[in-house]
């Protein structure tokens, strides 16, 4: 049974919960520090002579804008996102950051995965979600509880004990191959099942040694749950996958969560990453008579919203999409001036995506000012919205987290006070 | 925590077992025993110098010859060279000199450059001489080190040195100088100083054509002043008052002089100055010592053992070698709680197997593919921060993707090439390796006549267990598995089979993850 048996009983009474029929949510993270203002361009705003004259070189032009209304843009690579917000089913929360914002990508991310900015801690959002408001966390890294695709770890999933849910890059490769002998497979994983079960209580005191030993015995227990789920999208008349999702790092990940969500595994948490977005330079490139061509921002965009426009296309035809909603984080946006360049150096606040079935269209927090009197950090933009209020809005409004819970996940975001839900979900 | 010096009467099998699996990567029974003997007839200081005072030799590892980077566009060749480039790096990881290859390893992480960035130019030529100067001061100076790597062709284009120039600077290098080479993450310096920094390194540019060397632009304008050089006066970080000692008072980068005016001798750029002041911080020794004692003893430092690591390297100068002198002598890195608990990197797994097994390593594009899929691609670190460190973060290395590849690539060592894990691995059926044999373990090597003649399997299993799991044996019930398992399968098969069968539970176990 892989339905919904994350959730805490309440949830489950809450989620409406049948088979697959509960909420999921995607969270897509752009590393490396998005550039927000070549993202979503004031290009017709009050502060756009200040745009303009910051960005010689790198600025979109007026011309090539995607416009959302009259002030308002996104970038031309952006064209399925485009054909989101004209279906009403894409939110942008501009000026989205923390306080005394920190300009080091390490920091930084740290900050968005514990969601305790300027604080040391050793828990994520996720993980605290994980262990105080679903059930079976005792399980603890198990792939039904959250999945997160990548090599590494992502803070976002840990508790102060270990990291929760499971981490890989492609489930169709999560096979034991071992010796490849005929008819040996069987035998060498029930053996090595033993062995790393043999001992009651652990073999060892050490802390490192029994966190590896706890990672085999679930090494062992998701190759069964993938094998299941991988089969069942390769299975004679699979209708998966229906859409085309492109060739790239972002769209084989999209795609392996796409295939997961199509095999029911009963994930509702998905992490994802695309990397490259520190773009100090070769941001746009030059022709020979120095005027500016596409360069590493516009690949980037490029790939994101061909895998974006794709796995929409999948959820929508798997009839997944009203369960769906996914948000674009990033560590920080970059500085209002290029540099000497073609590229931008690290800023602060920044724009975020939120898409899905039941996302509310339109523009959340405010644009902040350009001007050079309101910049902060050396030419960097001022946030007016926590991005903790985007993670109370996903936990309340859309994971159905009581009120009253929120402290539990966001113990520095009280229900009460500066950090409000924003309406970018519709009921 | 202190450093005390461990005394003689702690030395045992197990404290040098765990010198020379931190140190060396491990070893065979043979150089085990070696170690401790030397330890125990001399003192244990002379344990640690066989270690240290190997020479850091690298000459049985010369640099290739390249072709010039406008040959390497093809993507086959681009894929052999980087077969290549790892095979040499892991060659000189298990035939190099121990301690500096691992320090090596610990450099490439501290300096990280990837490929992808600086391909468009001599990718591969600059990290060659990226790593050549790694590897040269490998337990050298720290203040040389960071000198040369700033001058490293492979590090100002991965930070974009090369494109920073005065009234345009580009602050990558400056900020992660200060940020993660050096200080640390709050280590005590401002925006401004990220500034003032890019400002003190503009000037650096590459050449396109051979030899694709690092230089300073010190071309002038019309009116006589640098096109790229910032040579203004600026301030940046403190120093101590001469006047008033142990009072920081801040510190000045002295403006460079107008070309006209240039004596022979006088600086042409203010990158050394910059790095003179940041070696007068605190933060920088400490950082630098917490960094190296987590790589080498797997815990995080107590603040006052932090501090003591920071004065250290502060007294001698950041020689590296003096303090890993000490640390290798010291009470705290025998500490049992620190034994058996650090989790190995890929290139540990990697060399350790080789080394327990005394194997070559597998052909290069199985190498290549096996390490990108353990998470330790050399050419692509994940960010410019390196590969998780052994510590806390250090578990993010055991994914349960991450341990499956391990287990799957230790079984291609005991049972040797199979299609399907190579199919799995995507190594191309043609060019790479396709037609270069795996080998297998020689047996007669690793089980003596006596215990391959002898009926017992009991001995079989705690020979090879010794062999691999030296730190973390093996349970008594685990044990009992492998006995009772392989008794049923000893009906059907012969000798060798079960040794190999044996072998990969060995190394697939938890206990071999560990160092």
């Amino acid at each position: 049974m892989m339905g919904e048996r994350f959730f805490s009983q309440e949830l489950l009474a809450a989620s409406n919960a049948g088979g697959g029929s509960g909420p999921i949510v995607v969270v897509l993270q752009l590393n490396g520090g998005n550039d927000a203002l070549n993202t979503v361009i004031p290009y017709g705003s009050a502060d756009s002579s200040i745009y303009y004259g910051a960005r010689p070189t790198l600025s979109i032009a007026q011309a090539e804008v995607l416009p959302l209304d009259s002030e308002y843009g996104l970038h031309p690579k952006l064209t399925q996102l485009k054909g989101l917000w004209d279906l009403n089913q894409l939110a942008i929360i501009n000026g989205v950051g923390y306080p005394n914002p920190n300009l080091s990508h390490f920091t930084s991310f740290d900050y968005w995965h514990t969601a305790e900015p300027n604080e040391q801690v050793r828990d994520g959002w996720l993980g605290r979600f994980f262990e105080h408001q679903c059930a079976n966390s005792a399980t603890s890294l198990d792939p039904t509880i959250g999945l997160n695709v990548g090599l590494t770890e992502t803070l976002a999933f840990r508790t102060k004990e270990k990291s929760l849910g499971v981490t890989l890059k492609d489930p169709a490769a999560h096979r034991w191959y071992g010796s490849g002998l005929a008819g040996e497979k069987g035998d060498e994983q029930a053996l090595y099942t033993e062995l790393i079960n043999a001992p009651v209580g652990g073999i060892t005191s050490k802390p490192g040694l029994a966190f590896v030993e706890e990672r085999a015995r679930n090494t062992m227990g998701s190759l069964e749950l993938l094998g299941v789920a991988v089969d069942a999208q390769n299975a004679p008349g699979a209708a998966f996958p229906t859409a085309a999702f492109p060739d790239t790092g972002l769209g084989r990940d999209l795609k392996n969560i796409a295939g997961m969500i199509y095999a029911d595994v009963g994930t509702c948490v998905y992490h994802v990453e695309q990397l490259g977005y520190d773009t100090h330079g070769s941001q746009a490139e030059l022709d020979g008579d120095g005027k500016p061509l596409e360069g590493r921002h516009a690949a980037l965009l490029e790939e994101l919203d061909g895998a974006l426009g794709a796995f929409v296309s999948e959820m929508k035809a798997q009839g997944n999409w009203d369960r769906m909603l996914l948000f674009t984080v990033s560590e920080f946006g970059r500085k209002v001036i290029e540099n000497g360049s073609l590229g931008t150096d690290h800023g602060a606040a920044s724009s975020l995506f939120v898409t899905g079935g039941h996302v509310q269209v339109g523009f959340y927090g405010q644009m902040p000012s350009l001007a050079e009197a309101n910049r902060i950090k050396n030419h960097s933009l001022a946030f007016n919205v926590d991005f903790r209020r985007v993670y109370r809005t996903v936990l309340q409004e859309w994971l159905g987290v009581p009120e009253a819970a929120i402290s539990t996940v966001l113990p520095t975001a009280p229900t009460s006070g500066g950090f409000a839900t924003l309406p970018f979900i519709s009921t | 925590m202190s450093l005390d010096p461990l005394p003689p009467s702690a030395w045992t099998r197990r404290t040098a077992d765990h010198l020379l699996s931190r140190t060396s990567f491990g070893g065979t029974p043979a150089q085990r025993e070696a170690l401790f003997q030397l330890g125990k007839t001399q003192v244990i200081a002379a344990a640690v110098s066989s270690i240290i005072d190997q020479a850091v030799d690298w000459s049985a590892f010369p640099l290739p010859t390249l072709p010039p980077p406008s040959d390497l566009l093809e993507s086959n060749d681009r894929l052999e060279a980087a077969y290549d480039l790892t095979e040499w790096f892991l060659l000189q990881m298990k035939d190099g000199p121990a301690l500096a290859a691992k320090m090596l390893k610990f450099w490439l992480d501290h300096f990280p450059v990837d490929l992808d960035v600086i391909e468009a130019q001599a990718g591969f030529i600059y990290f060659y001489k990226h790593l050549d100067v790694l590897r040269t001061l490998a337990l050298g100076n720290f203040g040389l080190l960071l000198r040369e790597v700033s001058w490293s062709e492979g590090m100002i284009r991965m930070l974009d040195l090369d494109r920073s120039r005065r009234g345009q600077i580009n602050e990558n290098f400056g900020r992660e100088l200060l940020e993660l080479f050096t200080l640390g993450v709050d280590g005590g310096y401002t925006e401004q100083d990220v500034t003032h920094c890019a400002e003190a390194f503009t000037g650096r540019s590459l050449s396109e054509t051979e030899p694709f060397s690092a230089y300073l632009d010190e071309l002038v304008r019309g009116d006589g002043e640098y096109r790229r050089i910032d040579p203004t006066e600026k301030t940046f970080l403190t120093t101590e008052d001469p006047a008033n000692p142990g009072i920081p008072v801040p510190g000045t980068l002295a403006a460079i002089k107008d070309p006209a005016d240039q004596l022979p001798g006088d600086p042409k750029d203010q990158g050394d100055m910059a790095i003179a002041l940041i070696l007068e911080q605190v933060q920088c020794a400490e950082h630098l010592g917490k960094k190296i004692w987590r790589y080498f003893v797997g815990v995080d430092p107590e603040a006052s053992l932090m501090a003591e690591l920071g004065r250290q390297l502060r007294d001698h100068d950041y020689e590296i070698a003096p303090l890993l002198r000490t640390i290798f002598q010291s009470e705290e890195f025998y500490d049992e709680a620190a034994i058996g608990n650090q989790i190995k990197d890929p290139v540990d797994i990697v060399i350790s197997i080789v080394k327990v097994l005394e194997m070559p390593l597998l052909p290069r594009a199985t190498t290549y593919w096996a390490m990108d899929e353990m998470g330790q691609n050399l050419l692509h670190p994940p960010t410019i921060q390196g590969w998780p460190e052994p510590v806390a973060e250090g578990n993010r290395w055991m994914t349960v993707e991450g341990l499956l590849s391990r287990i799957n690539l230790a079984s291609l060592w005991v049972h040797g090439d199979h299609q399907a894990l190579r199919n799995h691995l995507k190594i191309p059926t043609t060019g790479g390796d396709a037609e270069t044999p795996y080998v297998l373990p020689d047996y007669e090597t690793l089980l003596p006549a006596a215990i391959r003649g002898a009926d017992s399997l009991n001995l079989l299993i705690d020979h090879l267990a010794d062999r691999v799991l030296y730190l973390s044996p093996i349970h008594p019930r685990q044990r009992q598995s492998l006995i009772r398992h392989m008794r049923r399968k000893l009906k059907g098969l012969d000798r060798d089979k079960v040794y190999r069968r044996v072998l990969q539970q060995l190394l697939a176990l938890p206990q071999f993850q560990m160092q």
